[in-house]
């Protein structure tokens, strides 16, 4: 497989390429199938290294990116987890939408701590499948952490 | 042991005797050093303390003498009491207090309260508590839920309990309180909810209100006189506050109180510092948002404002001016003065008269601060770089490489001086960031930020090859200068403590408790704790042996500023991807764990 595609989900899958192959065609049928989903919000040059590097995003998942930020202050700043919240990198590698969406309107005690409901802040239900999509991009290492270009303006 | 240095005996007359009408109690109690009585050590909260059993000759031989598991697992900032022969120490949420007998470290009694869980979602960043203030046969907490607690210190029970907040309008407390007199004063958190900060006075007998004193707002709310209150030597004049925000945006504007307060006795002045104005996208609240990011001189009686002083006027960066204020009478510039002196998150390092408020010294503790060339001495206002400023750059803007980061030079972790160095040990943070603020909606009791931040270690904005995340360094507030730094793999979170030994010490992220030498820095001790230290390291005698406690229980903000940057080689780093994140180093858990020399060092 070429190291780089337009297709930054592929190469993703290819940098994991540690994994034994059985898993990879898993992940990479996986993060392909997402593709579809915010594909279209995303562009990437070709020829360059590191995943997800060097691409671009619109509107769309900058509003997701926006909508992060409030969750920045206890998932970490590149949603990588704190000290007492999980990672959404990861965790977006096991939950569906529904959970998700779920998760996010009314939150839920767990065995690490409280996840705030967040129904009543606009600054995130707004954009909630902007968030959700920004998230998923990241967890597929299609687009890297911290600020991400745009590319439609 | 507890021989001094004349010149040190000469100080401390001068402060005591000044300290003579506050609670007499409690200026007992600090004014003997085998106590640790207030988070400061001393009222004026130099973290400085007369023992010098252990001293640059024998801290390599220190040894654990015991351990105390909290049971809690979140961020433990804050540091002990000790007084004869009981230590008391909190927890961050459910805010937990145990009374431990020294003699034999049974648990005398355990207080705790049943909070709200939902608490939990409106505390920005973590459940940390920073401690308890006694007087007068109590123990006094500030619950996580705003309630403000008595406790009998003998027996635990609960004598009065008062509501501070309201965290459904997301009002929380993380701060400790402090007891002057018959007051037990408090703060409040939560600048990130729209919460406008305050400090109340509640009175120790039965916990009523005193007085409460907005940090912005109508004059009548903040406790100031147009014509007596000063700022920069002028008296602040009407509306001082009003002006400079639109609209009603003061009545959401921040200004918390969530940090340290000092007392001087001789001017019975109470000092502490506000927060950031909100929201954190400072094109919507034009104006210098006063009095956010100020410093604080009040009548501890009244709540009477006599000076302020805006570090960081319409701050752009979230730059809390809620460090500790540490009174020091210290030469500055060949002058005896009654000197605060005050590391801000904002990386100056300020010396100021503590009577009038004129300001002596603006400096950047951080070589990397870049968002400001100066401060302007006259008009006390720093001279804000363009290129880094979020407000300039504009709404959907990401305004890069801004040192420091929104965490600060220094956050909320208190320094510490040394009267015998005349120097100043400062744990800080040598983070950098990119910040893009944007518009957001304001809905009580919600989070309301404005703005999203990556953030780095400052050697990719300095360019020098350096990727440490702090620093640990001896400043000299006299002329404003670095005389020493020690280089930390991670932010120096830790409280710090000085001694009559000459040692200094603090914790670190990974969890080292670390003494050095006062003089140079050199590493006397090192010793590797349960988890990442961001409690304050305090001292204390008993049956005549000198005791060192720290808090471990890794967390707080410092948990989270950490996986920037060291998570892989994105931003083409290098060296930084060699660093692994926190999580590599060290595991939750509250653990105090206290040292001492073995018999006969
Ligand atoms: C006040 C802290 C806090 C904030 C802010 C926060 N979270 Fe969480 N979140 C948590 C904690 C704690 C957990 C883990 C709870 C548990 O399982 O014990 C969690 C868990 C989750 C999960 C995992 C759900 C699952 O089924 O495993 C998702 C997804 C999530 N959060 C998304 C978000 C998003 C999106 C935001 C921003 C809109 C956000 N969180 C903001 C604290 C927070």
């Amino acid at each position: 497989m070429s190291k780089h595609s337009g297709w930054k989900a592929t190469t993703v899958a290819v940098s994991w390429g540690l994994v034994a192959l059985a898993a990879l065609v898993a992940v990479l049928a996986r993060a392909e199938s997402h593709a579809t989903l915010y594909g279209d919000h995303v562009q990437c040059e070709q020829g360059q290294t590191g995943a997800g590097e060097k691409c671009r995003i619109d509107l769309f998942l900058t509003r997701g990116f926006r909508a992060f930020s409030q969750c920045q202050v206890c998932h970490g700043l590149d949603g990588n987890g704190s000290s007492f919240a999980p990672s959404l990198v990861e965790t977006l590698r096991e939950i569906d939408k529904d959970r998700f969406m779920e998760v996010v309107a009314n939150g839920y005690k767990g065995q690490i701590g409280v996840m705030p409901g967040w129904k009543q802040n606009p600054n995130v239900m707004k954009y909630v499948d902007n968030l959700y999509l920004y998230l998923l991009a990241r967890s597929d290492g299609a687009i890297p952490p911290g600020k991400i270009e745009r590319y439609d303006r | 042991m507890r021989k001094s240095a004349l010149t040190l005996a000469v100080f401390a007359g001068t402060i005591a005797s000044g300290f003579a009408n506050a609670n007499q109690e409690v200026m007992k109690l600090t004014q003997d050093s085998a106590n640790w009585a207030i988070w400061g050590g001393n009222y004026a909260g130099q973290r400085y303390s007369e023992l010098n059993q252990i001293n640059t000759g024998n801290a390599k031989k220190l040894q654990v003498a015991w351990t105390f598991s909290t049971g809690v697992l979140r961020g433990h900032e804050g540091g002990p009491l000790v007084f004869g022969d009981t230590l008391y120490i909190h927890t961050p949420f459910p805010n937990k207090v145990f009374s431990i007998n020294l003699a034999d470290q049974t648990i005398n009694w355990k207080y705790e309260p049943k909070q709200n869980p939902d608490t939990i979602p409106v505390m920005c960043c973590d459940t940390v508590n920073r401690g308890l203030a006694y007087a007068d046969g109590k123990i006094f907490l500030q619950q996580a839920d705003t309630t403000l607690v008595a406790l009998d210190s003998k027996t635990g029970k609960l004598i009065w309990s008062v509501k501070n907040g309201d965290p459904k309008k997301g009002e929380t407390n993380t701060n400790a309180p402090i007891v002057v007199k018959d007051k037990v004063y408090t703060g409040i958190s939560g600048g990130e909810f729209g919460v406008r900060g305050f400090v109340a006075a509640y009175n120790i007998k039965d916990g009523s209100l005193a007085w409460k004193c907005y940090s912005m707002g109508p004059d009548s709310d903040m406790c100031v006189d147009p014509n007596q209150t000063t700022a920069m030597g002028k008296p602040i004049g009407k509306d001082s506050s009003l002006k400079t925000w639109k609209g009603d945006q003061w009545k959401i504007g921040g200004g918390t109180t969530w940090g340290w307060f000092s007392y001087d006795a001789d001017l019975n002045l109470i000092y502490y510092g506000s927060g950031n104005p909100s929201t954190w996208n400072p094109v919507v609240r034009p104006g210098d948002n006063k009095w956010s990011m100020t410093i604080m001189a009040r009548d501890a009686d009244s709540g009477m404002a006599k000076w302020f002083y805006q570090m960081t006027p319409h701050d752009e960066w979230d730059y809390d001016g809620i460090n500790e204020m540490i009174l020091a009478d210290i030469d500055v510039k060949g002058q005896k003065r009654q000197a605060l002196v005050h590391f801000d998150r904002n990386g100056f390092g300020y010396t100021m008269d503590r009577v009038t408020g004129e300001l002596l010294v603006a400096e950047k503790f951080d070589p990397a601060v870049n968002w400001a060339t100066h401060v302007d001495m006259t008009t006390g206002r720093p001279q804000v770089v363009a290129k880094y400023s979020t407000g300039q750059g504009g709404e959907d803007v990401n305004t890069k490489n801004i040192c420091p980061a929104a965490l600060g030079s220094k956050d909320q972790q208190p320094a510490a001086f040394s009267p015998r160095t005349g120097l100043f040990y400062v744990p800080t943070n040598h983070v950098c960031m990119d910040y893009e603020p944007f518009r957001v909606e304001y809905v009580a009791g919600q989070p309301y930020v404005g703005a999203t931040l990556s953030m780095f270690p400052a050697g990719k904005v300095t360019g020098d090859g350096t990727n440490n995340l702090g620093n640990f360094i001896a400043w000299d507030a006299s002329s404003g200068k670095i005389k020493w730094s020690i280089s930390e793999p991670f932010s120096a979170w830790s409280g710090a403590l000085a001694t009559a030994g000459d040692i200094v010490a603090y914790g670190t992220l990974e969890g080292y408790l670390k003494v050095v030498d006062a003089k140079s820095g050199k590493e006397l001790y090192k010793f590797k704790t349960a988890s990442g230290i961001i409690g304050n390291v305090n001292t204390w005698e008993y049956n005549g042996k000198q005791y060192i406690g720290v808090l471990s229980g890794v967390g707080g903000w410092a948990g989270i500023g950490m996986a920037a940057g060291l998570e892989g080689d994105t931003e083409g780093l290098g060296a930084v991807g060699a660093y692994k994140a926190l999580a590599k180093h060290t595991q939750l858990g509250g653990v105090l764990t206290v040292f001492v020399l073995p018999d006969g060092a």
